[in-house]
Order: C-alpha cells, then sequence, then structure tokens
C-alpha cells in the first residue's frame, strides 16, 4: 500500500530541541492552501480510480497538523467527499501530532475523516520539549497531558514515539516504566535521536549507547512482556527473529522505493520526510505530476540496486538481512553521501541482538536444566556473538556474572572435537577470550588444557552460559547449513570459517598397547559403533566387509568400548583405550572406516582418509571434504533422515526397520571399493 | 437505583429522608448494627455494609448472634488480647465480618494473620499513618502465596483477583475510598468523596439529589483523573514500577524501594505467583 507522508504544515507550536523543522529554509507556504489540498485529493482519487486494487495511507504530519484547526480537516474531509466519491474507503487516514492542541471538535473531524489511532511523542525529561519559543516544558506536559486524556475519552487508540538523547541514558528503566504506566495497554517506540545541528550536540547519542540503553530495558520487557505495552524495536525483533513473521518499519523493510512519498505545504513530492530535509530525491510536484509517476519516478531505481548490491557487499553474509536490508537509504546517504551503503544503525541493531536480544530470548542450558539431553537437541539456546564484544561500560558488566562465561557442553565427543577447534579459531581471532568449562568427566578428557578453557568446576549460580546447542542454530537449520559453522556461529565467529579440529594436548600413545597390536602392511581402523543406534550398520554386514577386506597385507581392527558387539574377524581393541588414547591411535592408521561418529571427526583431526557410512544423518552437515561419504537411500517416512531438530526421543532407540535400516542398504561392494582406492 | 454506593452515619432522620439508593451505614459499635441495618432496609435501601468505626480494640467489642446475617467492617485500631477473642471464635467465624486494622505496626500484621487463619476475614489498612512495609509485605505473601486454608485478608485479595497488567487498579474501593464506587454523606445530607475529605468538611455537594452517576459529577470525574497530575509533573511515582497498583497512594515523599515501591514491586511479583498457582490448580 503506498503511503503519502502528507505535511499540510510544518508550522510547529513546539519548539523541541532535536527537531529542525521550524528552523528549515523554505520558499514555499508554511501551510498547504486550499487549492492545493483539494489538488491533493483529486490526486488521489486520480491515483486509486486507476489502481482498483491499491489502497492509500495517508499519514497527516507535520510540523503540527493539528495546527490547522478543525475547519481545515472539515475542508480536507469536504475535498475527500467531493472528488474522492468511489474511492474513498481506500484511503486510510493517520496522524502524528503532539497532541497539544487536540479538542473535541478536531476529535469529530478526525473520526469522519476514519482516523482511529493518533501517534505522538512525549519526553518526561524537562526542557527537551516544550511550548513557543521559550520551549516551555510545564506548559508542553500540561496540554499534552489534557490532549491525551480527550483522545482516551474520545475512544482514539493511542501510540508514543519516544527519542531517546543523551539524558535519557543516565536512567533508561525510568523513561520505560514512565512511558508503560502513562500507556499500560497501548505501544511506544524508542527512536534514537537524529542531530540536525550543532546547537543540539549535547543530545548526541552513540550507536552504542543507544544499544545499550535498549539492552537494559529489554530484559525487563521480555521477562513480563504480556504486562507490558507493545514496545518498539523489541515487539517487531520479536516477531521477526522467533516467530518468523515479518513486520518491518519503512527503514529496514527495503521495500520503501516504490512506496512511500512526502508531500509539502507547495505541493512538492519527495521520497519521505528525511529526503525532503535533506533536499535528495525530489519527484517535482502534484500540479505536474500524478501520484503515479511519483511512485516509479526514475530516482527510486538506485533504491532497488542498493537491494541488490548490499548483500553482494557489505551485508553479505549477515543473518540479519531479512530483518534490516542495510537499513534506511536516507541514513546511509546522511553518513556515507551515498544511498548504497548500509547505515550506522545497521551494526547498532545487529550489536543488541546479538549483546542482548539472543541471550536473554535463549537461555543457556543452567536455566534448562531439568530437560534431558536428548530433548535439548531440539531446543534452540544459542547465544551468538553476544560475548565477544568488548564490555567497557559498567551497566553491562553488572548484568553478567563476575566469575566470565561458562560453557556446558552437549552431544558426543565428535561435538566436543568441533567446539575444542570453533575454541581455538575464537582464541586466534579474539586473544582475551576465556571460557569456563563445568566440570563433566566426559568432556575434561578433550578439553582439559585448551587455552580458551580458564578453569573447569562448577559453576556459582546466577552463572552466565554460552549454549553449544547448535542443533537449533538458523545457520544450522538453513539449507547448506553446517555443524561446525553453526557451532562457530554461536561463538560469534563470522562465517565461513576452515573446519579445523584441535585438540590441546598432545598425542598419547599406550607403548604397551602400541607394542600389542599386530601391525600389517596397511591397517584399516573400524569404528562401528555411535551413541545412536539408528547411526550404525548391523554388525553382520561390517562381518562380511571384513571377509572381503581381509588378507594377509591388510590389518583389520575395531575401536570402541567394551560392552559394544565385536565384529568377527577384526582385532578388537574394544576398552583398551581412553578417549585421548583413541583420538591418538587413530593416527597410526592407513583408513578408517566409520559411522557417523566420534571417529569420523577424529580421522578428520589427523588427516586419515575415511570412509564414512551415513544413513539417517546428512554428511553435507557433518561430514568434512576430505573423507568418502557413503549415503544409504532412505526408504522410510524420514526423507531427510529420522534423526534431527525435533526428534530427539529417537536418538536412541533402534530403527524399527530391521534389515531395511538404511544404513543395512550400503552395499559393501562400495565400501571395500572405495577403501581400495584409497589404500592402493 | 444509583450506582453509586452512598456511605452515610447512622441518623435516623437522615436515612428516612433517603430512598432507592445503596447505603453503608457507619456506627460506632456493633450493637447499633442490627438497628442501623433495619433502618436502611426500612427506608427502601439496600445495605451495602454497615461499618463499625471503633476506637477500641477488637476484643473490646460484644458481637452478638444477630449480627450474623450482616455484612460488617469492624474498623479498629488494633486486635487487643487473643484470649478475649478465643471464646468468641466460633460466631466470628460464622458472621460475615471483616476486621480492618492499621498495619503500622508488626502486631496489627501479625494480628491479621492469626485471625485469618482461624477463619475470620481481615483487613490491612494501608496509608493510615506510618506503615510497616516489612510486616506488611509477609502479610501479602502469607495471603495470597500461603497453601494451608485461611479467610481473604484484603486488600490483597481484592488486588490479587483484579490486577490487570494492561492497567491500572483502583483498589481503595476496598476501604470505601473510590469515588467512582461510594461516595461519603454527612449527618445534614452533605457529600464528601472520600472519609477523609468529609472529615475536612470538603463536599462536593450539598445533597445527594445534586448527584447523577458518577460519570456526570465533574468532581467525581476530575478526582478519577487525578492521577495525571504525576505525569504531568513528572513524579518519581510516574516511574514507578508499583505505579500501576499504587497510583501514587503513598506521595508525597517519594517512592522508596525499601518502602512503598519495593512492596508494591514485590506485590505485583506474589500475584503473578498467586495466579501461576492457580492455574496450576493448586
Amino acid at each position: 500500500m503506498p503511503t503519502v507522508i502528507f505535511k499540510p504544515t510544518e508550522s510547529c507550536n513546539a519548539r523541541c530541541l532535536y527537531c529542525d523543522v521550524v528552523h528549515k529554509k523554505r520558499s514555499g507556504p508554511r501551510t498547504m492552501p486550499l487549492k492545493t489540498l483539494e489538488l491533493f485529493f483529486w490526486r488521489l482519487n486520480e491515483f486509486l480510480a486507476a489502481h482498483p486494487k491499491e489502497q492509500m495511507e495517508l499519514v497527516w504530519h507535520g510540523g503540527e497538523p493539528l495546527l490547522l484547526g478543525p475547519d481545515y480537516f472539515r475542508q480536507a474531509l469536504r475535498f475527500q467527499q467531493g472528488h474522492c466519491p468511489e474511492t474513498a474507503d481506500r484511503i486510510r487516514h493517520s496522524i502524528q501530532s503532539n497532541l497539544t492542541l487536540f479538542s473535541r471538535e478536531l476529535a469529530e473531524v478526525l473520526r469522519q475523516l476514519g482516523v482511529d489511532s493518533i501517534g505522538t511523542s512525549y519526553e518526561p525529561i524537562p526542557n527537551i520539549r516544550g511550548l513557543g519559543l521559550k520551549r516551555d516544558w510545564a506548559d508542553y506536559n500540561r496540554r499534552f497531558m489534557k490532549g491525551l486524556r480527550l483522545v482516551e475519552e474520545e475512544g482514539f487508540n493511542w501510540g508514543v514515539i519516544y527519542v531517546v538523547t543523551k539524558p535519557a541514558l543516565k536512567n533508561p528503566l525510568k523513561i520505560f516504566h514512565f512511558l508503560s504506566n502513562l500507556s499500560p495497554k497501548g505501544s511506544f517506540m524508542f527512536n534514537p535521536v537524529i542531530i540536525y545541528g550543532h546547537r543540539t550536540e549535547h543530545l548526541r547519542i552513540t550507536a552504542r549507547e543507544y544499544t545499550d540503553f535498549l539492552g537494559t530495558i529489554f530484559p525487563v520487557w521480555w521477562r513480563n512482556r504480556e504486562e507490558y505495552p507493545q514496545i518498539e524495536p523489541f515487539f517487531s525483533l520479536t516477531q521477526n527473529l522467533l516467530e518468523k513473521s515479518r513486520s518491518l518499519m519503512c527503514s529496514d523493510s527495503g521495500r520503501c522505493a516504490h512506496s512511500h512519498l512526502n508531500l509539502l505545504p507547495d505541493g512538492s513530492l519527495s521520497h519521505c520526510g528525511r529526503s525532503a530535509d535533506w533536499d535528495l530525491l525530489n519527484y517535482g510536484t502534484i500540479f505536474e505530476k500524478t501520484f503515479d509517476q511519483a511512485l516509479k519516478d526514475p530516482q527510486r531505481k538506485i533504491l532497488l540496486k542498493r537491494n541488490v548490491l548490499l548483500p553482494r557487499r557489505e551485508c553479505k553474509g549477515c543473518r540479519f538481512w531479512d530483518i534490516c536490508h542495510g537499513g534506511c537509504p536516507l541514513d546511509a546517504w546522511s553518513a556515507t553521501g551515498s544511498f548504497l551503503h548500509k547505515t550506522e544503525w545497521c551494526d547498532l541493531k545487529k550489536d543488541f541482538i546479538e549483546i542482548y536480544f539472543e541471550p536473554t530470548v535463549h537461555p543457556g542450558p543452567a536455566e534448562k536444566k531439568d530437560s534431558p539431553p536428548a530433548q535439548q537437541k531440539g531446543l534452540g539456546h544459542h547465544r551468538p556473538a553476544a560475548f565477544l564484544h568488548t564490555r567497557s561500560d559498567n551497566q553491562q558488566k553488572s548484568q553478567k556474572s563476575e566469575d566470565g562465561l561458562w560453557i556446558n557442553p552437549i552431544g558426543g565427543l565428535g561435538d566436543t572435537l568441533m567446539i575444542s577447534g570453533v575454541l581455538k579459531q575464537v582464541l586466534e581471532n579474539y586473544p582475551s577470550r576465556r571460557f569456563n568449562l563445568v566440570e563433566r568427566t566426559k568432556y575434561r578428557a578433550i578439553l582439559e588444557g585448551h587455552p580458551a578453557i580458564e578453569k573447569i568446576g562448577s559453576p556459582a549460580p546466577g552463572a552466565e552460559f554460552l549454549s553449544t546447542n547448535y542443533w537449533d542454530c538458523e545457520a544450522y537449520r538453513l539449507p547448506g547449513g553446517r555443524a561446525y559453522q553453526a557451532l562457530a556461529s554461536l561463538f560469534g565467529l563470522e562465517q565461513p570459517v576452515e573446519e579445523r579440529l584441535y585438540v590441546p594436548w598432545a598425542y598419547e600413545d599406550d607403548p604397551l598397547l602400541m607394542r600389542s597390536i599386530p601391525w600389517k602392511g596397511r591397517n584399516i581402523l573400524l569404528s562401528q559403533s555411535s551413541d545412536s543406534p539408528r547411526k550404525q550398520m548391523g554388525i553382520r554386514r561390517w562381518e562380511a566387509l571384513v571377509e572381503r577386506l581381509a588378507d594377509k597385507e591388510t590389518g583389520i581392527f575395531q575401536v570402541g568400548r567394551m560392552p559394544e558387539d565385536y565384529i568377527r574377524g577384526a582385532y578388537s581393541l574394544l576398552g583398551l583405550t581412553n578417549p585421548r588414547q583413541l583420538i591418538s591411535l587413530v593416527r597410526h592408521f592407513d583408513a578408517v572406516v566409520t559411522s557417523d561418529n566420534f571417529i569420523m571427526h577424529a580421522a578428520h583431526l589427523h588427516g586419515v582418509p575415511a570412509v564414512v557410512l551415513w544413513g539417517p544423518t546428512d554428511h553435507r552437515i557433518y561430514g568434512y571434504a576430505d573423507q568418502v561419504h557413503l549415503s544409504a537411500k532412505r526408504k522410510c517416512e524420514f526423507s531427510d533422515g529420522c534423526i534431527g531438530p525435533g526428534r530427539g526421543d529417537i536418538y536412541q532407540t533402534v530403527c524399527p526397520r530391521g534389515p531395511e535400516h538404511c544404513l543395512e542398504t550400503i552395499p559393501l561392494k562400495a565400501i571395500s571399493t572405495a577403501l581400495r582406492k584409497i589404500l592402493y | 437505583m444509583n450506582s453509586l454506593k452512598i456511605i452515610c452515619p447512622n441518623n435516623k432522620r437522615l436515612l428516612k429522608g433517603l430512598s432507592g439508593y445503596r447505603l453503608a451505614v457507619r456506627v460506632k459499635d456493633p450493637a447499633q448494627a442490627v438497628e442501623a441495618a433495619a433502618l436502611v432496609r426500612d427506608s427502601g435501601n439496600d445495605l451495602v455494609r454497615v461499618i463499625v468505626d471503633s476506637e477500641k480494640p477488637f476484643d473490646q467489642l460484644t458481637f452478638l448472634e444477630d449480627q450474623k446475617p450482616l455484612p460488617l467492617a469492624v474498623i479498629t485500631p488494633s486486635m487487643g488480647r487473643f484470649r478475649h477473642l478465643a471464646k468468641g471464635l466460633n460466631l466470628l467465624r460464622e458472621m460475615n465480618l471483616c476486621l480492618y486494622l492499621p498495619c503500622g505496626s508488626p502486631e496489627n500484621s501479625t494480628a491479621l494473620k492469626i485471625l485469618s487463619s482461624l477463619g475470620v476475614k481481615g483487613c490491612a489498612l494501608i496509608g493510615r499513618g506510618p506503615t510497616d512495609w516489612e510486616a506488611l509485605t509477609d502479610l501479602m505473601t502469607y495471603a495470597l502465596l500461603e497453601r494451608v486454608p485461611h479467610a481473604a485478608i484484603e486488600p490483597f485479595a481484592f488486588i490479587a483477583a483484579h490486577y490487570d497488567p494492561l492497567s491500572t487498579l483502583n483498589w481503595k474501593e476496598v476501604y470505601f475510598d473510590d469515588p467512582a464506587q461510594f461516595l461519603h454523606m454527612d449527618s445534614k445530607g452533605r457529600i464528601a468523596l472520600t472519609a477523609a475529605e468529609l472529615g475536612q468538611r470538603r463536599f462536593i455537594a450539598r445533597s445527594i439529589d445534586e448527584i447523577g452517576g458518577a460519570a456526570d459529577v465533574p468532581a467525581i470525574r476530575e478526582r478519577l483523573q487525578e492521577w495525571r497530575g504525576y505525569f504531568v509533573k513528572n513524579h518519581p511515582c510516574a516511574s514507578c514500577n508499583g505505579w500501576k497498583v499504587c497510583l501514587g497512594t503513598f506521595s508525597p515523599p517519594p517512592p522508596k524501594e525499601n518502602g512503598c515501591a519495593g512492596f508494591f514491586r514485590e506485590m505485583i511479583e506474589v500475584i503473578r505467583q498467586y495466579r501461576a498457582q492457580k492455574a496450576g490448580g493448586e
């Protein structure tokens, strides 16, 4: 729906410090003459008649539009009735006003125009907003509250824009509670102040300050959000990031190119309020241009070009592109002199999401301690780059544990090898970063001594966690998503990263074991086992494989834990190694045949060639490029594999299809052929 | 019948002149309650409550079987000695009675807790003189979260039942001090908005005949919108996160973390728990 930001007057009864409208130099009239107003409605009708399925949103803006008085609005209503008899029902009026002049008379005519909601703005901090040349704050407040009361009594909805300035940074929660108390079931929106000149420099805030302002409020809002008003940008972000519905402001939509128009009192058309302020994207006047022409003005093409260029350049790989689109093109122009850049507020948005939003809405495993590990695979707790940023301000420090950030890994030892690799890369990128590891025997064996691990122990109550649950991470779930990359994203590494595994200790060979192994000319390691029976090929087929491979020059060895099924014909090393020894042992073999398990990762760690047998899981997600992947054909109801997000409950169960289990269908010949190619 | 309820003194001539109203009648002693109630009803009015406003401790008041059907609000400075009350507990439990005690002392909070545990409904008078917030917080927590059966303690039960986080709540009707619900009449028939203003002889009308519905009376309308003044002045109460339940009741002075602000913030938290308990079927 096209939107006309209609500024019938640029006069204002207020002198808000950060507003430029009354200081603007202009040659035309401050208030739109009635003749122009009439033409405007004529043009509206012309457009809507030509586009029977279109509607037009008309936002009365200013200046202060209520300065026009009820008669002006009545005249507008008459023009609409006169010129738009067939199309008036497709004109949606709304209004942005400071409410200080609101009256019952105005309420009546606004209602007749179809206005049911009024946008306003307010500032409880003294001497920022105010009436008249003296910027009378007290009088402004009195009149605003009186207007607000009338608005409510007359049955209008209302929402308030709060402009965040330097003084507001002192106590964000005070501002939040003030606005929530004033409008308990309404809505309000925070916007950072835009400074037009040096005289208001003391109000300026940095992007980081604005991020922290929002970040102080967000957890309070989030915790009991059903009890607070609809607050932007929190509400939209929640919808966009969690509920996957798109609710984007014009600045983030990337779609303003063909939808926005700004109309000034002199009849001149521009793209939007900002473009008019900065004398950019002027589309002529309504005297010579139809709305159709203005909405198809060739100057708009650059905005479309921006949508194509940014994702290839500055926004390449940004996971927030869909909800940001590089931000407002006018902001980009303001900062860089070109529309073809992203805005400085992009980083703000990203920072806010990563530092405050995601850590708040995706609590770490400590808060989910009652969930069984198998189910955690289907839960989303990821805390991305959040903690990789330097925390310089006290406010943020106070929100974090003094004890540093804890990791409580989940998943198998293969996942731990990936975590170890990612941690190493975190350290390479952010040399000062350290984490604490929750004391758990399984993971200590692999991660103890890691340079990115500060200590291993028990976290204190209230400790901060970084989740390693990549299964619910967007980078994992999207087509082409890879486990390692998703894990890296949780630690804030920019993708793609090189998929390097790492162990923080010297390889350990048990001399006794090494001496007892009957090495041959070629040595093949078999690893049949997995934490999930569904990822295992049946033992009989392994035995058949051994029969195929066995010869005098080829040693075939089986590794795993003591209780696992023995593959007859293989030399059993079951139960003879601890995890470190097992990882170390892999490097002595010429080839590995393995399920999707820990040994698959260990083979990649050492660069030992491997043939990996894939059933319900996908080598494109977990496998490595240097390996041979043999994927079974899945003929069951799970065309994408029975193991995955949301199906944690079957992870440790046996496939009910028995001999038709997908892994039973991989031809043994394919395995032996692949091995021979590796070995000979 | 007018939806407004009128609180009036136990004045025979006055009550006989009123008809078709919903009346609460004020007496000094429970002994006057039965007669006052009869007078209200005999004049063609609905009896809302008999308010016994006594300067004696509760244990010094005498309650009788014939008062059992009456809706009694008994305001006293203290409970007095429990052993004096013990023998009349069965009767008190059977009565439609609520005991109002000011909460300036931990003793009164404890008294309300004891009586509640014995099945006697109570009400903490908050904001009448100094308040022991600590004791009041304990009482509120007991009133809303204690699972052992006990009688309701107001205003907590009322607030818990009516609190809407997306609105503000005026719970002073528990104290008969909400002009949208109650008006106060003196013996000459003059009308004040609250009991305190009645005492100060600040009247809004010379007789009830001048009053239509609450929405028709400018003084009532203005009083109901008085909260906006806190926002006009940017008063600290307007930024307090206990505002939706408090509405500036305790200002001035400004809200204190270890006082009203902390109390009401905690109360909102307790209400969340209370509702979660109820939603869980407990």
